[in-house]
């Protein structure tokens, strides 16, 4: 065994494993309170909403028990999965979209002329309200997935183009120059380089995108139906006066964010781990 | 100020770049100065042969790691010229692989994937640069790691890695600034033995920055000492000992220990105070 690949702080594991213990202990009790409020919510919700001396009406404003009862009844008849579905086409294909345009936008930009000729456009863009263009695209394409998907990527795209901006200005110049030095041409340093390095800065920017396309999306589907997903189903919902069966669509998504979001989460932690981010780049 | 010149012809270097070729790096009067800046390098002139080992030592900020980047053509000088084997260097330099302290390794590659790097962007195609890279990674003794990631590695072995990767890119020069610089004393020497027996193997120019004097006398066909403001050479002092050596048994002979004094006093004497 050479002296580089000895064994070392075999005598930390204790103390390490104590750590750990108290780590657990510390998000147990957290979720524990955190459990706790939503409890005491829901229970003083439940007591005091839509009853006979409650201010508001119980078809305005529905108990706990009912959202939860048509959120059981709309997992259990499935009927709300074909909706989820299309919104999620739909916002998928708008990350599809937005990803690659922002690295190679982020890329041109990054350049000293590429700086100096596009970052007003994209600083310009950037203030414009995209809700305000619904308009705009069904005079342009009707009304459409297409227009949900443009409405969506020009809402996600600026997430994506920041995240790789920030990875493109914070490139180590000692390894552009070795790739250069190696040979590399500008496209090899964008794929090898720039791409390895913005992975942390692109999942963490899909913590904020995902969440956003899909609150665009079904936005959008309510105002222009142009996909039959979420935002639909809801206006469905409202037409009809189901206000608890509106508000477990809205749980539903508000659990499916949620579920995507510790997905994210957990990726972004394994990845940084897995290549020492914080130690390496 | 004085220029102590020991200016030893290669070809009667004491068996060690005795099969030098043509001159590989030639700097003559050189100076560069970053603007509005006091000059960082004046009137620098060296030839280094194909095959030889230079090693430039001196005080921190006397310029060595720039007369690295001026060969490497990442500056350009503001007078003089660089030139490698007779052409000017104007753009970055294609004939030099570069090794810094700090390792441009890419923390989401495994070690052999960083090792065939340089081999991808030659074109090479999969097979072959797998096979170049594991012969390269044996060679240099990391070769049980190739799937590990770099933070997974300890100093030696990136150092090691980082070596295979400067070799694997083909280039006729390694510059080297200060890479076994953060390694302890017994692993640096381990890792000085081991690039003179590259050196042996491969022949290639080498031109290695440190501030240790003992691992230039240890490496060296031929130490540089520059002096600061501005950096300057104020003493080349050839090695009278045939490489490969065996460092661990040279570095303690008498012969080395009187070469490091001189160097020593020659640094010593350019930082007294005037």
């Amino acid at each position: 065994m050479s002296l580089e690949t000895l064994p070392t702080a075999t005598t930390a594991q204790p103390s390490k494993q104590s750590a750990n213990w108290h780590r657990s202990r510390s998000t147990v009790l957290i979720w524990i309170g955190r459990v706790l409020v939503v409890a005491v919510v829901l229970v003083l919700w439940q007591a005091f909403a839509g009853g006979p001396k409650s201010a508001l009406p119980s078809d305005v404003v529905s108990r706990p028990s009912a959202f939860a009862g048509a959120f059981w009844t709309l997992l259990k008849g499935g009927g709300i999965f074909p909706p989820t579905g299309q919104t999620a086409l739909s916002a998928l294909y708008s990350l599809l979209i937005a990803i690659p345009v922002a690295a190679v936008a982020a890329a041109i930009t990054a350049t000293r002329l590429g700086r100096w000729v596009f970052e007003p456009i994209v600083t310009i863009t950037y203030a414009v309200p995209k809700v305000g263009l619904i308009s705009l695209l069904v005079i342009i394409d009707g009304i459409s997935r297409t227009t949900d998907v443009i409405l969506v990527t020009s809402a996600v795209i600026f997430v994506y183009y920041f995240a790789f901006r920030q990875a493109a200005d914070e490139l180590d110049r000692s390894r552009v120059i070795a790739f250069r030095l190696m040979g590399a041409n500008r496209l090899r340093i964008f794929r090898s380089l720039m791409i390895g390095y913005a992975i942390p800065q692109l999942i963490a920017a899909s913590r904020i995108a995902i969440p956003l396309a899909f609150a665009t999306e079904i936005f959008a589907e309510l105002r222009v139906p142009g996909t039959p997903g979420l935002g639909v189903e809801l206006t469905s919902l409202i037409d009809n006066f189901k206000s608890a069966s509106s508000v477990g669509v809205m749980l539903l998504i508000l659990v499916l964010g949620y579920l995507l979001d510790l997905l994210l989460r957990g990726l972004l932690s394994w990845y940084t781990k897995s290549i020492g981010v914080g130690t390496e780049l | 100020m004085h220029r102590d010149s020991i200016t030893v012809p290669a070809g009667e270097q004491s068996g060690q770049a005795s099969e030098a070729g043509p001159t590989a790096i030639s700097i003559e009067n050189m100076t560069f100065a970053f603007p509005g800046v006091t000059p960082v390098l004046s009137g620098i002139d060296l030839q280094i042969q194909s095959g030889e080992i230079v090693v430039l030592v001196g005080p921190s900020g006397c310029g060595k790691s720039t007369v690295l980047n001026l060969i490497a053509g990442v500056h350009q000088p503001t007078g003089g010229q660089v030139t490698c084997f007779g052409k000017p260097v104007k753009n970055l330099n294609a004939k030099v692989a570069y090794m810094t302290q700090r390792d441009t390794l890419l923390p989401w590659r495994n070690v052999l994937d960083n090792a065939a790097l340089p081999l991808e962007i030659k074109g090479v195609s999969r097979k072959e640069r797998y096979q170049r890279a594991r012969t390269e990674l044996a060679r240099v003794g990391v070769a049980d790691a190739e799937r590990r990631r770099p933070h997974q590695l300890s100093g030696g072995m990136r150092s090691r890695l980082s070596l295979a990767c400067a070799l694997l890119s083909d280039a006729d020069i390694l510059l080297m600034d200060e890479p076994f610089a953060a390694i302890d004393a017994l692993l640096r020497v381990r890792l000085q033995q081991l690039l003179v027996d590259l050196w042996r193997e491969t022949r290639r120019t080498m031109v290695y920055v440190t501030h240790d004097i003992t691992e230039a006398v240890n490496l060296g066909h031929r130490v540089i000492v520059m002096g600061a403001r501005p950096g300057r050479i104020i003493l080349e002092q050839s090695i009278d000992e045939p490489q490969p050596r065996r460092i661990s048994s040279f570095r303690s002979t008498p012969k080395a220990v009187k070469l490091q004094k001189e160097l020593w006093d020659s640094l010593e004497r350019e930082a007294a105070p005037e």
